[in-house]
């Protein structure tokens, strides 16, 4: 991926937003990120809008066209992608090729979800649209479950336990404490944890993220008006060095190893080639850390933790904002909150911070960024790597 | 246990899928394999999602079937507790769900 580079960023916080509609959310985080990147509204020429569930929960579709109306942009294409929890992933990467493919000089890519508003039996009804209904579904699983079984495998074969899993949750409701989008952040005790009702043995309250209400927007500019809005900008640009998508199998029959994704596999090995870097030269991280052993399993996909020892690293501090590679500064998933649709985005804008140094947990130097977004039972992903021009 | 096998190239199915993903061929007909299997891992669901009418709690498995077949199914209600490893076998289905007993 070459000549990408973001020039804006705007979110909303991640929460309960009961009082706003999905759109004026949505429309919310465009025009921050529009303002910050000083480019006229005139000039973007594509938006790629990510969305899961507006279907279900809130009886609407065609949201891109509605957010792009609402903003008053031409009559350029508007396209909504879903790729269930990846999906703001995937509407960043569409808006990037959009951008180097010179179909657009300027993309928006924005991710939004409300959630909160809805009945807990019908969001799990509605993220249950995400599963193999044919081959998984009928058994009465659930996501949470999906990780439940996961978690025994990986304590089968590596000996994670409790502790190193709490660890996770521990560092991650701890970033979210100073990162002013974060829905809950939360100082919390190996024995608050272990004490939270059980969910999906082993897998138990705290071990889960939230619902979410949330949005996020990036502004995408090619390297010619980058060169442009350079000077104008009280900030760096970042340069986006790879995006990529992959599909895995969405059933569990599908999957090799239950404690490892084949699209987070390969999507990490993609990116690392695209941008030219390995994983020693990541700075920090944003993953995909729905439930805590996840963020164990997706830390070792992508190369970033010896393969088995996700758990120990994050027990040992090596995953902490000061850590050998911090994962999630932002508090991810577990504690910033997950409005599905918006989170792959979210990534993109804590990030984004962090490249700027801007950010309240900031990463000392961070100079290259990834972000990591995982969809249904793995069958999408998308994986980033961003680099700070400072 | 009755499966889709597909024609030409043998693959199997726990679901019938009508294209066979793996040559793409149409024709499939029903293979006897055998109810054996090989508990992977497993889960107890506490909280049931919407509309599923079983009352929670219940064990979610993952079992390697005998004929190679990965499949998501049940524990019986009145199966021996779960354990890694396990020798399980198939002793229903119910709501299209492979239902498993753990064997002695």
């Amino acid at each position: 991926m070459h000549d990408v580079y973001i020039a804006g960023i705007g979110s909303t916080t991640f929460g309960k937003h009961v009082d706003t509609t999905i759109e004026s959310l949505a429309v919310g985080a465009v025009v921050e990120a529009l303002i910050d990147s000083s480019v006229d509204r005139a000039e973007v020429g594509a938006l790629y809008l990510g969305n899961f569930i507006s279907g279900p929960l809130n009886g609407k579709e065609v949201l891109a066209g509605i957010v792009a109306d609402r903003i008053g942009l031409g009559p350029i294409p508007c396209t909504k992608v879903e790729g269930a929890c990846a999906s703001g992933g995937i509407a960043f990467r569409h808006a990037c090729l959009a951008v180097s493919s010179g179909q657009a000089d300027v993309a928006i890519a924005v991710g939004v979800e409300t959630m909160t508003h809805a009945s807990t039996k019908q969001t799990t009804a509605a993220l249950n649209c995400a599963m193999d209904n044919e081959n998984d579904g009928p058994s009465g699983l659930t996501f949470p479950g999906l990780f439940g079984l996961a978690w025994r495998t990986h304590a089968q074969r590596y000996g994670t336990n409790r502790e190193h899993v709490s660890a996770v949750v521990k560092k991650n409701k701890n970033n979210g404490l100073l990162n002013p989008l974060a829905q809950m952040g939360a100082k919390l005790t190996d024995a608050e944890i272990q004490a939270s009702i059980p969910i999906c043995d082993p897998i138990q309250l705290f071990d889960c993220c939230p619902t979410s209400d949330g949005a996020a927007a990036v502004i995408l500019v090619s390297k010619r008006v980058a060169d442009r809005i350079s000077k104008q900008l009280n900030h760096p640009l970042v340069q986006v060095l790879a995006s990529v998508q992959t599909r895995g199998s969405p059933s569990i029959g599908g999957h090799a190893d239950l404690i490892s994704f084949q699209a987070n596999v390969s999507a990490a090995s993609q990116a690392y080639a695209q941008a030219g870097v390995t994983s020693k030269d990541i700075d920090l991280v944003e993953l995909h850390d729905c439930f805590s052993i996840a963020e164990i399993i997706d830390s070792e996909d992508l190369g970033l933790v010896p393969r088995g020892e996700g758990g120990y690293w994050a027990l040992d501090g090596r995953t902490s904002v000061d850590g050998d590679i911090p994962i999630n500064p932002s508090g991810g998933l577990l504690s910033k909150g997950h409005p599905v649709g918006a989170t792959g985005i979210g990534q993109i804008y804590e990030v984004t911070q962090q490249l700027r140094h801007r950010h309240k947990n900031q990463v000392e130097g961070a100079r290259i960024g990834m972000t990591h977004n995982l969809g249904g039972a793995g069958v999408a992903c998308t994986v980033s790597i961003l680099q700070g021009l400072m | 246990m009755l499966v889709y096998e597909c024609l030409k190239c043998k693959k199997q199915y726990v679901k019938n899928d009508k294209i066979c993903s793996n040559c793409l061929a149409s024709d499939f007909h029903l293979a006897q394999v055998s109810d054996m299997g090989k508990l992977v891992t497993w889960t107890t669901i506490r909280r049931a999602p919407a509309g599923f009418n079983v009352a929670a709690p219940y064990d979610v498995v993952v079992v390697d079937m005998e004929c190679g077949l990965r499949v998501t199914g049940r524990l019986a209600a009145d199966s021996l507790p779960p354990k890694m490893f396990a020798s399980v076998k198939r002793v229903a289905t119910e709501g299209n769900s492979p239902i498993f007993s753990i064997s002695t």
